[in-house]
């Protein structure tokens, strides 16, 4: 293995990596709040994916000013989904909860099966198909980007959890739901607005990748586990743990892919999982809930 | 018994009852009644056609089945099958979703509601399900895309296979290239997604390299539901072979060209076998200009065959897509089992059976020779034949008696 | 129970009973067409999976997202011993239930001392499953994933019957002993220490149980029980690969049954199979023609259950026909629990 080969593993991994904690900031947000797994999540970046599709197809738009659409969008999703089906069983053992976001993702997904077809799409942006080249170093445009708005709106997350009044409420209702209701705050709401803004996240997350990959009904499947992965790494509820937790599992996969073979690679991930799981539940940077029940 | 309990076991009673009639009506109300497969009606011949319409996989089983639809369509504007009085053909569409065990349970509905012959699978695991069922009551099976060798060598008699097998395939792959490459290509590596599918491709390949004079110095096998391949890309660049073969499913393939494109990496060749990629029609929307050039070993239909326009463009103006090759096999099989029904003059099982091991049917837009099939029910004349993306479109470059342009190869600087 | 008139007539209403159902149960497959037969295996070992499943997870509360690691060790050992070794599947069923209750075990002891719970234990799970099929996928002994072809032999001695109806007894006799057995648990200690385990374990711990203990117990028996399940499904099959063993589909169809019909009821899994069955059926064959409807349904269907019928089937019935529960020992599905808020987090 040449060191050219490394140091490529090495960009490749930063730069998937920084996808990988966008896909995952959504879904830790939404845990991190209501202790709910979403396993919809993956479906609903789906979503964004192919309104960055269509958008960009039938309008000419460039992806990347799709993105504020997608927000949008995205979110009224999830504002609903939240307000109207999980919150029917807030109260419900968890492990239905669990289950409602996979009958949730079995319906989103057929649905995208039965509008747009069972064909996969993708757009070409002129300009972004070659690789920057340092040398024999190719750095990926597209994924370049993703990575800037992965740390973009990780910063958004956390000025708007920690400097607004939205975000404040959303923090109480997470720490202590009966007492945030005391004081006045609406948790149906703010269930669902955090909820709405985890769905945002895997809107953003499918807009930024569609450039680099393709979009069909299933390619949720694909970064589901990662993100999960990932999201637990860093620390469920911890939006800087997710995005360092997804650089290292971009790293991992990268470097692993490199001198190991085949889906061995995948062994990789799920060991640090598992090894997280056992060892740091909270996660590497803490801030997770470790308690399974709520 | 507790009252609950006394209820609970009343359900169970009930539901196993109305689960039976339920499923028995959700079924009849689908289609027309007919007894065991042994008799259609006088005026309607049922053919089943089991294909992954949901599901990750659901691009090319609609695809094969819509081309199916076409044949049918064909057959009966040409009047259905004369031998029985002008009997129309009807298309059962089934559902495999993907999975080997639906599909076994989709040949056996199909099969209930009458089909005298069932088609599919697409996927091999599929395949071996779903022929063991049509073997378990003898209807005949006509396998439309399905590679895997060892589906064929069960000694079943039911089953018939049109499309070349994974070894006539990598056989074809090895014998082109020995015809094409020049003395400076000597080496390979092989890429390939690590299920039955493509590890069976590269094994075999591996094995009979020497065949076409080359060496394979590396294999990269990849998990083909993967959100990136940047890792094997950079394994293959340091590898530097002459030829990249690829064998996998479109979206991984595509991926991987994606992926060796946008880092301006050049080989000498890229050449895939039965790849889900690199004949398709989209892959020359999806990279533009970076298609040019990557050839396959892949099924083709015949463009020197004057039907084969007619097809295509039934195709293009029923469904407003070009028809892929995976489709073409679906198409046949229709036609082939149309053939039988003709010369078994009945839809007798055994009957048709017998007619369909003696096929000798040369009405179709294979590029080869008549299609006949061994005692494995395998295609005798089966073939694959060589493409190239050259200016936008993927044409035949090899074998020459079907070809439309001359090879490029190996890629110039 | 009461006084003696009530005790003799629900003995004989439940031998009657019994009997009527036990005679269409035997009798039933003859009459059958085989794609109906199948559908009634399939149900019937989709029933048998997820209460598996739910003497774990149901039963004591330990929610497993990755059951198909022990189906998947199950299929492989005996499908391995059968087609590499010649030994015969009824030997090699055993095996593979053995092999997955060790690794159970291991499982279970590595997560359970790591005071694991809820999500995350259902999520190490995923992963162990996972990992397993990666590791099955990439492993030259067991043919990676090119899968096993099992020869057809057609012998009973080797698991294989040419009529599908023995299958259907095979699978029908498991099914019954295994909720009998559960039946049978519910009213001993052990029952009552999976149900308080699940209900709250901190408070089980401080009365003394053995938390560790038992949570073992359950997840070996579950084990050992689902790896059987595997050995049928190869034997029915024919052809078994990673993927298909030890995907995520199997772990789902585990818990999908159980969910609607009852979680931690011994009747749940069987009525949620059964209901399942015919809607899965009917979504596909009748929606065939749009592409993607019938599991847009199916899921439909499933958000419903668990937004309207949060305790399944059973909980429903169980909640509109209440029995004097300090009498009779019946599972309940913890009620109580879900209306009022616990003090604790």
């Amino acid at each position: 293995m040449t060191g050219v080969a490394i140091l490529q593993a090495t960009v490749d991994g930063l730069l998937m990596g920084g996808v990988y904690a966008v896909t995952a900031v959504g879904l830790t947000l939404i845990f991190g709040v209501m202790e709910i797994v979403n396993f919809a999540h993956g479906a609903l970046m789906m979503l964004g994916m192919y309104i960055t599709y269509w958008l960009c197809t039938l309008f000419g738009i460039n992806p990347y000013l799709t993105i504020p659409i997608s927000v949008v969008v995205l979110f009224s999703i999830g504002f609903l989904i939240q307000r109207y089906l999980l919150n029917q069983i807030i109260k419900a053992p968890q492990h239905n909860q669990l289950l409602l976001t996979l009958g949730i993702m079995l319906f989103i997904e057929n649905l995208a099966l039965f509008l747009w077809t069972p064909d996969t799409r993708s757009i070409q942006i002129p300009g972004l198909e070659k690789s920057i080249m340092l040398g024999e170093l190719a750095i990926n445009k597209p994924k370049l980007f993703a990575f800037v708005i992965a740390l973009v709106v990780t910063v958004i997350l956390y000025i708007i959890l920690r400097k607004t009044t939205l975000g404040r409420a959303i923090r109480a209702t997470s720490q202590e739901r009966e007492g945030a209701c005391l004081v006045g705050i609406k948790v149906r709401n703010i269930n669902a607005v955090a909820f709405g803004i985890g769905a945002a996240c895997a809107g953003v997350a499918g807009s930024i990748i569609l450039p680099f990959f393709f979009a069909s009904p299933t390619v949720g499947g694909v970064f589901l586990l990662r993100s999960f992965v990932v999201a637990i790494l860093g620390g469920l509820g911890n939006f800087w743990g997710a995005l360092v937790a997804g650089l290292i599992i971009g790293l991992s996969e990268s470097l692993s892919g490199l001198f190991l073979s085949g889906s061995w690679n995948d062994l990789v991930i799920y060991g640090i999982f598992i090894l997280v799981l056992f060892l740091r539940p909270t996660g590497l940077f803490g801030g997770g809930q470790v308690s399974g029940s709520h | 018994m507790s009252k609950p309990k006394r209820l609970g076991v009343s359900i169970l009673a009930v539901l196993l009852a109305l689960s039976i009639a339920l499923t028995g009506c959700g079924s009849k109300s689908t289609e027309t009644k007919a007894t065991d497969s042994t008799q259609s009606t006088a005026k309607e011949i049922l053919i089943g056609s089991i294909h992954p319409m949901t599901g990750s996989m659901a691009y090319e089983g609609t695809a094969i089945t819509n081309a199916e639809q076409i044949a049918v369509e064909a057959i009966n504007a040409a009047g259905g099958i004369k031998s029985l009085g002008g009997a129309k053909i009807k298309l059962l569409v089934g559902d495999s979703q993907g999975l080997p065990d639906k599909a076994a349970s989709e040949a056996q509905r199909l099969i209930r509601e009458g089909a005298v012959a069932l088609t599919g699978t697409y996927t091999s695991s599929s395949a071996v399900t779903a022929t063991q069922e049509a073997e378990k009551v003898q209807v005949p099976f006509v396998i439309t895309v399905a590679a895997t060798t060892n589906i064929m060598q069960r000694g079943f008699k039911y089953s018939f296979r049109i499309q070349p097998n994974a070894d006539a395939f990598c056989e074809d792959f090895l014998s082109y290239m020995k015809a094409l490459k020049t003395p400076d290509i000597k080496t390979v590596a092989l890429v390939h997604e690590n299920s039955l599918f493509g590890t069976y491709f590269a094994d075999y390949v591996k094995k009979n390299i020497d065949k076409a004079g080359l060496t394979v110095i590396g294999t990269i096998p990849y998990a083909a539901n993967t959100g990136t391949l940047d890792s094997e890309v950079t394994k293959l660049s340091g590898l530097k072979p002459d030829l990249v073969v690829g064998t996998g499913y479109y979206q991984d393939q595509s991926l991987l060209m994606k992926t060796i494109k946008s880092r301006n990496l050049k080989f000498k060749g890229i050449v895939g076998i039965a790849n889900g990629a690199f004949s398709d029609p989209k892959l020359i929307k999806d990279l533009g200009q970076d298609a040019e050039g990557i050839m396959d070993v892949n099924y083709r239909w015949n463009p020197k065959n004057s039907k084969t326009d007619q097809v295509l463009k039934n195709y293009q103006t029923k469904f407003n897509a070009t028809m892929s090759s995976h489709a073409m096999y679906g198409y046949t099989a229709i036609q082939v089992i149309a053939d039988a029904l003709e010369r078994a003059k009945s839809t007798d099982k055994v009957q048709l059976r017998d007619a369909l091991a003696s096929t000798n049917f040369t009405n179709h837009i294979l590029p080869q020779g008549a299609i006949k099939f061994d005692d494995k029910g395998e295609n005798i004349n089966a073939a694959a034949v060589l493409l190239q993306i050259q200016n936008g479109k993927q044409v035949i470059v090899y074998p020459e008696q079907f070809a439309q342009a001359k090879p490029i190869f190996p890629t110039p600087k | 129970m009461g006084h003696t008139k009530s005790i003799f007539r629900s003995k004989f209403n439940m031998l009657y009973f019994g009997l009527f159902f036990g005679l269409i149960l035997v009798a039933l497959p003859w009459g059958l067409n085989t794609y109906y037969l199948n559908l009634v295996i399939m149900a019937i070992f989709g029933a048998y999976l997820s209460q598996c499943w739910n003497v774990m997870s149901g039963y004591a509360g330990q929610f497993s997202f990755g059951h198909a690691v022990f189906f998947g060790l199950g299929a492989y050992t005996s499908t391995v011993l059968f087609v590499d070794f010649g030994v015969s599947p009824w030997v090699g069923m055993i095996i593979g239930s053995i092999v997955a209750c060790l690794v159970g075990l291991l499982i279970g002891y590595l997560s359970f001392r790591y005071h694991l719970k809820g999500h995350y234990f259902a999520l190490a799970t995923l992963a162990f499953a996972e990992i397993f099929r990666v590791i099955f996928t990439n492993w030259p002994f067991v043919k990676g994933s090119m899968g096993i072809l099992l020869p057809l032999t057609g012998k009973p001695t080797q698991m294989q019957f040419e009529n599908k109806v023995y299958y259907y007894y095979l699978i029908l006799i498991i099914t019954v002993l295994l909720t009998g057995f559960l039946k049978y648990i519910s009213k001993t200690r052990l029952g009552l220490y999976f149900i308080a385990i699940r209900e709250n374990e901190d408070a089980a711990d401080a009365l003394g149980v053995d938390i560790l203990h038992y949570k073992l117990i359950a997840l070996g028996i579950s084990a050992a029980l689902t790896a059987l399940a595997g050995t049928f499904y190869a034997q029915y099959f024919y052809y078994i690969d990673p993927h298909l063993v030890f995907g995520s589909e199997v772990s789902i169809n585990a818990i999908i049954p159980a969910i609607i019909g009852g979680v931690g009821t011994v009747w749940g899994p069987i009525i949620g199979s059964l209901v399942l069955m015919p809607i899965s059926e009917l979504t596909r064959t009748l929606l065939a023609d749009y592409s993607g409807m019938n599991l847009m349904v199916y899921g439909l269907i499933l958000m419903i259950v668990i937004i309207y019928l949060p305790e399944g089937v059973m909980g429903f019935i169980q909640n509109h026909f209440p029995t004097k529960k300090h009498i009779d020992i019946e599972l309940q599905t913890g009620k109580e629990d879900i209306e009022s808020e616990t003090p604790l987090n």
